[in-house]
C-alpha cells in the first residue's frame, strides 16, 4: 500500500488543525465518537478527531497516516478486514468489529462504521470512519469475574469510607454548627441567621448522606 | 426539656466533642469516654439516665460494653454506628440497646430520642428499632 503526502497535511500539528476544520470528525467529536477520514485509494489518514487519537495512542504508531492501516485494520478479524478493505476501495459503506487495547491494558470493543462516497465532496474524496462503542461487548466485560470482583472491592471501599470517615466528620460538623448557631443567637441577628442557615444546610447534607449510606447497605 | 444525665462513649474526637457540646447546650449533663476501658471506669459513678455508645470502639465494641454494664444499664440506651443494616440492628437489639442511630444523624434525631427518655424510664417494654429520620425530622 503506497503512502502519498498531501499538501498541507504532512505533520501531526497540521493534521490536528485540519482535524478541527474537518466537519465530520468535528461533529463526531462533539457527540463523543472517535472518527477519522481516510483516502480510499491508500487508506492513509487525512483527518481525525482527538477521541480517535486517544484511542489509537496505545498502539504506539508514530506516523499518523498509518493509523488506519497499522492501527485499525489489525484490530479486526481476518474476514471482516478483507470485506472492509474491499468496500473502502469501492467507496461503499461497510462495518466491522474492532477491539482496541487502551492505556493500562484494558480492551474496548467498537463497531466501526465506514461511509460510502459522500456526494457533496468534490475535492479529496475521503471516507469517514466512525467508531461506535459496542454495548454488547461492554456488557460482556462487565460480566467477567475479574470485573465483578473489582467492582465489589471498589463498592466496599466507598461504603467503608462513607460509613467510617465522611459520616463521622459530617456528624461532628452538624452538631458543632448547631451549637454555634445557638450560642450566637442572642448576639447578632445576621450572624445568627447565617449560622442557622448553615446548620440547616448541614442537616440536609446529613439526611442526604443517610439516604446514600442506606442505599449502599443494599449494594 | 427535662435535664438528663447522658453518658457518651465515642472515640471519634470531633463527633464526641460536638455531641457533648450540643447536649450541654440544650441543657443536659454529659459524661464522655473515648473507649470501653474508660467507659467501664467512669460508668458506675455516673448514675446516668441515658447511655449513647458508638459500636466501633478502639478496645472493643458497644455490644460488649452493654454486656459488661447490663446490670447497671440506664433507662435509655442508644447505640450508634455508621452501619444500619439488619445484622447490626439485630445485634444491637440482642445486646440490649433500646435504639440504634445510624451515623450521620442530625441533632434533631438525637433530641427526639432524648425527649422519649422520660417516657422510656417509666416504660418497661423496650424495643430496638432503626429510627425513622423522616419521623424525627417532623418533630424537629
Amino acid at each position: 500500500m503506497k503512502h502519498s503526502k498531501q499538501k498541507g497535511r504532512n505533520s501531526f500539528e497540521e493534521t490536528n488543525s485540519a482535524t478541527s476544520s474537518d466537519c465530520i470528525c468535528f461533529l463526531m467529536q462533539q457527540i463523543g465518537l472517535p472518527a477519522l477520514r481516510i483516502l480510499p485509494e491508500t487508506m492513509e489518514v487525512a483527518a481525525f478527531n482527538h477521541l480517535f487519537a486517544d484511542l489509537i495512542a496505545s498502539a504506539g504508531i508514530g506516523e499518523y497516516r498509518l493509523w488506519f492501516v497499522d492501527g485499525v485494520l489489525p484490530s479486526m478479524n481476518k474476514d471482516e478486514r478483507a470485506v472492509c478493505v474491499a468496500a473502502v476501495a469501492r467507496f461503499e459503506p461497510a462495518s466491522a468489529r474492532v477491539q482496541f487495547r487502551l492505556r493500562g491494558g484494558r480492551k474496548r470493543n467498537f463497531e466501526l462504521r465506514i461511509t460510502g462516497k459522500i456526494p457533496q465532496e468534490t475535492v479529496d474524496p475521503l471516507t469517514a470512519c466512525v467508531f461506535i462503542p459496542s454495548p454488547a461487548a461492554d456488557t460482556q466485560m462487565r460480566d467477567q469475574p475479574g470485573f465483578a470482583r473489582g467492582r465489589a472491592i471498589e463498592r466496599s471501599r466507598i461504603r467503608d469510607e462513607l460509613h467510617k470517615n465522611v459520616s463521622q466528620k459530617l456528624l461532628g460538623a452538624a452538631f458543632g454548627c448547631k451549637v454555634l448557631a445557638g450560642k450566637i443567637e442572642g448576639l447578632d441577628e445576621d450572624f445568627a441567621q447565617q449560622a442557622s442557615d448553615l446548620a440547616e444546610l448541614l442537616n440536609t447534607a446529613v439526611i442526604d448522606l443517610q439516604n446514600l449510606t442506606r442505599r449502599s447497605e443494599d449494594l | 426539656m427535662r435535664r438528663l444525665r447522658v453518658f457518651v462513649v465515642e472515640n471519634h474526637q470531633d463527633s464526641a466533642k460536638y455531641i457533648r457540646l450540643y447536649l450541654e447546650h440544650v441543657g443536659h449533663e454529659v459524661t464522655a469516654a473515648e473507649d470501653m476501658a474508660t467507659a467501664l471506669k467512669l460508668f458506675p459513678g455516673s448514675t446516668c439516665d441515658v447511655l449513647i455508645s458508638d459500636i466501633a470502639l478502639p478496645d472493643g465494641d458497644g455490644w460488649q460494653l452493654m454486656e459488661r454494664i447490663k446490670t447497671a444499664r440506664p433507662a435509655l440506651t442508644i447505640s450508634m454506628s455508621g452501619y444500619g443494616g439488619a445484622e447490626v440492628l439485630l445485634r444491637s437489639r440482642s445486646a440490649g440497646y433500646d435504639h440504634h442511630l445510624v451515623k450521620p444523624f442530625t441533632p434533631g434525631d438525637l433530641v427526639a430520642l432524648l425527649e422519649k427518655a422520660g417516657t422510656a424510664m417509666e416504660n418497661q417494654g423496650k424495643s430496638c428499632e432503626q429510627d425513622n429520620p423522616k419521623e424525627q425530622r417532623l418533630r424537629e
